[in-house]
């Protein structure tokens, strides 16, 4: 009974679920919906297990002292370290910058940055950009730039030095008498579709248009201050640098790009030189079938390479006028989509049939694997 | 300026949607009036003494046509069980709003449906696919003998197990980077069981790191069974099956690392495959693995044929279960399989004959739309 | 000493790969392509039919690994995009590595062409649950998706208030080093119709012709070649002058290929001299 019971349950799942894909009846959906927001809830248990059976496994390996069991300590580590950052995200307080008098409190509305509350944050020593608005969020409220535009002219030299990359002086000056000054440590970073560049610096960017003989010049950032909540009830409001902005700055992202993305390109990269070598193993013209395969290989080689599908095919054979001038690549595309193509059908087609034979041996219940029988 | 009266459309009538839940709405349908530029759907609820209102407006030019040169328009802000007439009037580019009004269609609503027309095709092939694998199950039961081919790479199993009882060394199985709910994972299992059965009794170490933590939760419960089956439940440590990581090159790294140190004298790489196929292939290569590989993914497969000393290709993976235990039953649906491959051959055979005849019906039984 | 070529030590060739692979890589040599493959072709066009404000939902199905293949073809897609002043969503459907990859990359390209994160563009990140999703999606994104990644609601976000489902979206894209393609073109086209365009590592490619021969998707970017292929399109239209990652990749994919070759020719060669030396001793 005990093994009849889930052989009952999955066949009869199974089989409403095949059912239900032929009934376009909103009750059939509704139920589609249940069973997937059931199989949501369950992936969440999959992970406790795995968890438990990580740690017993390397406590125990760790504890017998087996060979090599120096390496289960740095699953701990790897297994700690990610959480513990995040905690430590978490529970750091933002550096209060600034407060607010509790009697301008009051003012705060979604809009515009009332004068009075501009005055009193700037005399507490935050220097806000010129146009800012107001917005709730929550019991807080967030303080952001808005995007600021003018146009200016631009000389051909301003233009000329912003394609080599410099900033010029006439360009700071141009942008200090609108009241923005560009931080010393702005870069043109990028030249973009015609005469676009972006100017950026931290959560600052600047983007230069020129168009007509006008530099157009917009800044803007991801910049935001957060006041509140008080803490005590009433008073003054603490103000802080908005930490979802700031997210360059948080212990698990740095983890994330410096240890994990390097890390996880670096195994992937290995795929080159085992390609290498199991290529130099495997492309001998052993047989018929070997060379077919030799053939074909070298020959997409060959096109995927722009150097040698393109520089070097039109340095060769770019006489040839009778052979079409993309040939290397159409003759890849043939290769790809004709032969190869049937090859692959009749194996993804086999493979179809196969799935759905092994499926209606779990359904059908003479197939126990799923429950490691 | 004078206008011709223009006749008003003819033979209004208005049908539920098939095959929806019943969102996708009613559909109108009408003869073209002549002289007409544009036509307008008027609606309104059967049981009201509302007037009719104006839910959409077509320019004649850009209305759909049907094949019987009819005109469709579809009304998808209908609500679910409501009852609707419909009337469909003619307007004219003419100054003067000169219009005709067909009479009111039959009363309609928009209801879901209970079969999915466009999917009958599928339902008959899943039908047969079915009835053939039972009727062949039957056959079996019935003792019929059901030939199977050989297959190399699942022949070849008894020997790594013999080379790594020989050698003292553990096999080491992987069964792939997909859950309980992908087929391949489900033979991987399958095959992993015959080969703990054979290495059990062999007194070989199974070491299986798994990724998925059902997976090795299934895989643990089936180690078990297989030691106790062999008389040898000492041999079963929950330690051989274990979860390492759900992240792809993270538990490649932790995988190849094992292998290296470990050296096991057979490495089983059965299931669903990604990029990771070959870097735990030709790691396993330079320690002096016996490979044997197998797996549902057509884009893996070339890198296993490459660098393992046997694969088993496509539909093999799910054929290998049946093959090792020798099942009657499941070689019954083998032979099911095998007929219904043989049919669509013959149908794929004929339909290429008959769209170079330019007849093109046999196309919709593969229609990809829905 | 044929038999010590053919059996030769692979961190030979190893040492070979990585001579090969690190120069161009360091030295940073572009090489640019002309000719372009018929399904990035294809996904250009799409895009390109494409009227101002209409909306393209990216999916990043990749994880870091195969950053380098598919991290250009989303930089090179966006470009488009923002300059022809469509509206774009990302998401993560599969994978929850790439999130920020993703939306650092939304925000750069983004500021580049002067786009607003809400009105013009909007990342909604990763949610466990699989293809249920998928098809939740199809009925009303915000069932799948309450908030973005900034945690803020989707009713707060100027362009998701027109877009409810697949019905508001012009394209979908899924950008995969994984097994997602089958799934966005089983349920998404399959059930929703929804039309769809993908952009995959080089070794999936071919898996995929057949989903593009059968129409079920408008194109497929190949590998790194299909990034540098869109960057040559979306350069020649002007649309940017940014140089992109495609173009190196060519530089280093075309060097490391042209010594696979020649490893290859090499081994045949030693293989054949072998075989010759082998039946005259016979």
């Amino acid at each position: 009974m005990k093994r009849q019971i889930p052989i009952i349950l999955c066949s009869l799942l199974g089989f409403c679920l095949v059912v239900r894909y032929f009934i376009p009846h909103r009750l059939s959906q509704d139920f589609e919906s249940t069973v997937n927001d059931w199989v949501r809830i369950l992936a969440v248990f999959a992970f406790v297990i795995g968890l438990g059976s990580l740690i017993r496994v390397h406590l125990r390996r760790i504890a017998m002292k087996v060979s090599h069991w120096q390496y289960s300590i740095v699953v701990f580590v790897g297994l700690l370290l990610m959480p513990l950052a995040a905690l430590v995200d978490f529970v750091k307080t933002p550096n209060q910058l600034a407060s607010l008098p509790a009697n301008l409190t009051s003012k705060l509305q979604n809009g515009p940055l009332p004068a009075t509350v501009r005055q009193a944050l700037t005399e507490g020593g935050l220097s806000l950009p010129p146009v800012v608005t107001v917005e709730s969020v929550g019991k807080r409220w967030k303080i952001q730039e808005q995007r600021q535009q003018f146009a200016t002219d631009a000389s051909s030299e301003i233009i000329t030095q912003l394609d080599q990359g410099k900033i010029d002086r006439i360009l700071r000056q141009k942008f200090s008498v609108r009241d923005l000054q560009l931080p010393e440590s702005i870069e043109v970073t990028v030249q973009s579709k015609g005469r676009r560049w972006l100017l950026e610096s931290g959560a600052l960017w600047y983007l230069l248009i020129y168009q007509n003989q006008i530099l157009t010049v917009s800044r803007d950032t991801t910049a935001a201050y957060i006041v509140g909540p008080n803490p005590v009830g009433s008073g003054d409001l603490p103000v802080y640098a908005s930490r979802k902005f700031s997210k360059q700055g948080s212990s698990v992202n740095w983890l994330f790009l410096n240890v994990y993305v390097p890390l996880d390109a670096t195994m992937f990269s290995l795929l080159a030189f085992f390609i290498a070598s199991a290529a130099y193993r495997a492309f001998r013209a052993r047989t018929m079938d070997a060379t077919l395969l030799l053939l074909a290989g070298v020959i997409l080689m060959f096109a995927n390479a722009p150097l040698l599908a393109n520089q070097f095919w039109h340095s060769v054979f770019g006489g040839l006028n009778f052979l079409p001038d993309a040939f290397p690549t159409l003759v890849k595309d043939w290769i790809l989509q004709v032969p190869g193509m049937a090859a692959r059908r009749a194996i993804q087609i086999g493979l179809a049939l196969g799935a759905i034979s092994q499926s209606l041996r779990i359904l059908l219940g003479i197939d126990r694997a799923w429950m490691g029988e | 300026m004078t206008s011709w009266a223009i006749e008003p459309p003819t033979e209004v009538r208005a049908v539920d949607v098939l095959s929806d839940d019943g969102s996708e709405g009613i559909q109108i349908t009408w003869n073209p009036a002549i002289g007409s530029t544009a036509y307008r759907i008027l609606r309104r609820e059967a049981f009201s003494a509302d007037e009719p209102t104006e839910i959409g407006e077509i320019p004649a030019d850009q209305a759909e046509h049907l094949k019987d040169g009819r005109l469709r328009y579809i009304d998808q802000t209908t609500q679910i069980k409501t009852a609707y007439v419909y009337q469909v009037a003619t307007s004219t580019d003419d100054s003067d709003d000169v219009t005709a009004t067909s009479e009111e269609t039959a009363i309609v609503k928009a209801v879901g449906n209970l079969f999915h027309r466009k999917k009958s095709w599928i339902l008959v092939f899943i039908v047969t696919f079915t009835a053939l694998t039972l009727v062949f199950i039957q056959l079996a039961r019935s003792g019929r003998k059901m030939f199977i081919r050989n297959i190399s790479a699942l022949d070849a199993v008894e020997e790594s197990v013999g080379r790594a009882t020989e050698m003292g060394r553990p096999i080491f199985f992987i069964p792939g980077l997909q859950g309980l709910d992908s087929p391949a994972t489900i033979a991987a299992i399958n095959i992993f069981e015959s080969v703990a059965s054979e290495a059990i009794q062999d007194q070989t170490r199974m070491v299986a790191p798994s990724f998925d933590p059902i997976v090795m939760n299934v895989m643990q419960s089936s180690l078990k069974e297989v030691c106790t089956a062999a008389g040898r439940p000492d041999m079963y440590s929950e330690d051989d099956v274990f979860f390492v990581n759900d992240r792809q090159f993270a538990y490649v790294a932790a995988v190849d690392g094992m292998i290296a140190r470990d050296k096991p004298a057979t490495v089983f790489l059965q299931g669903y495959f990604y990029a990771e196929s070959l870097i735990l292939a030709e790691v396993a290569h330079s320690i002096g693995a016996i490979q044997i590989a197998g797996t549902s993914s057509d884009t893996q497969l070339p890198f296993f044929i490459a660098a393992c000393d046997y694969t088993l290709i496509g539909e093999e993976l799910f054929a290998a279960g049946a093959y090792i235990k020798k099942d009657a039953l499941q070689l019954g649906t083998l032979k099911a399989q095998d007929l219904v491959k043989l049919l669509l051959f013959g149908l794929m055979v004929l339909g290429g004959f008959l769209v170079v005849l330019d007849i093109n019906w046999i196309l919709n039984l593969f229609s990809t739309t829905l | 000493m044929i038999q010590k070529l053919l059996s030769l030590d692979r961190r030979w060739i190893f040492l070979i790969i990585a001579v090969v692979v690190f120069v161009p890589a360091i030295l940073k040599i572009p090489v640019p392509v002309s000719t372009i493959s018929n399904s990035t072709q294809q996904l250009y066009d799409t895009i390109e039919g494409f009227e101002p404000g209409e909306v393209v939902m990216i999916s990043l199905d990749y994880g870091p690994s195969s950053m380098a293949e598919l991290q250009p073809q989303l930089t090179a897609l966006l470009h488009h995009c923002f300059a022809k002043d469509l509206r774009v969503i990302g998401i993560n459907w599969a994978v929850f590595d790439s999130v920020l990859l993703g939306q650092n990359e939304f925000d750069r390209v983004a500021r580049l062409h002067g786009k607003t994160y809400g009105p013009d563009y909007c990342y909604l990140g990763y949610k466990p649950g699989g293809l249920p999703n998928l098809l939740d999606m199809g009925k009303d994104i915000s069932s799948v998706y309450p908030k973005d990644v900034h945690n803020k609601s989707l009713t707060d976000i100027p362009m998701m208030k027109a877009i409810k489902n697949y019905d508001h979206i012009s394209l979908v894209v899924d950008l995969a080093s994984v097994g997602s393609p089958p799934f966005w073109i089983n349920y998404v086209y399959g059930r929703f119709q929804q039309t769809l365009a993908l952009g995959v590592t080089g070794v999936m490619i071919s898996e995929l012709y057949p989903a593009l021969d059968a129409g079920q998707i408008v194109g497929i970017l190949p590998g790194l070649l299909g990034a540098a292929e869109y960057e040559y399109l979306i350069q020649d239209a002007n649309y940017t002058m940014e140089g992109g990652d495609g173009a190196t990749g060519m530089g280093i994919q075309s060097f490391l290929h042209v010594a696979l070759i020649l490893i290859i020719v090499f081994c045949n060669i030693a293989f054949f001299i072998d075989r010759r030396n082998r039946s005259n001793i016979a």
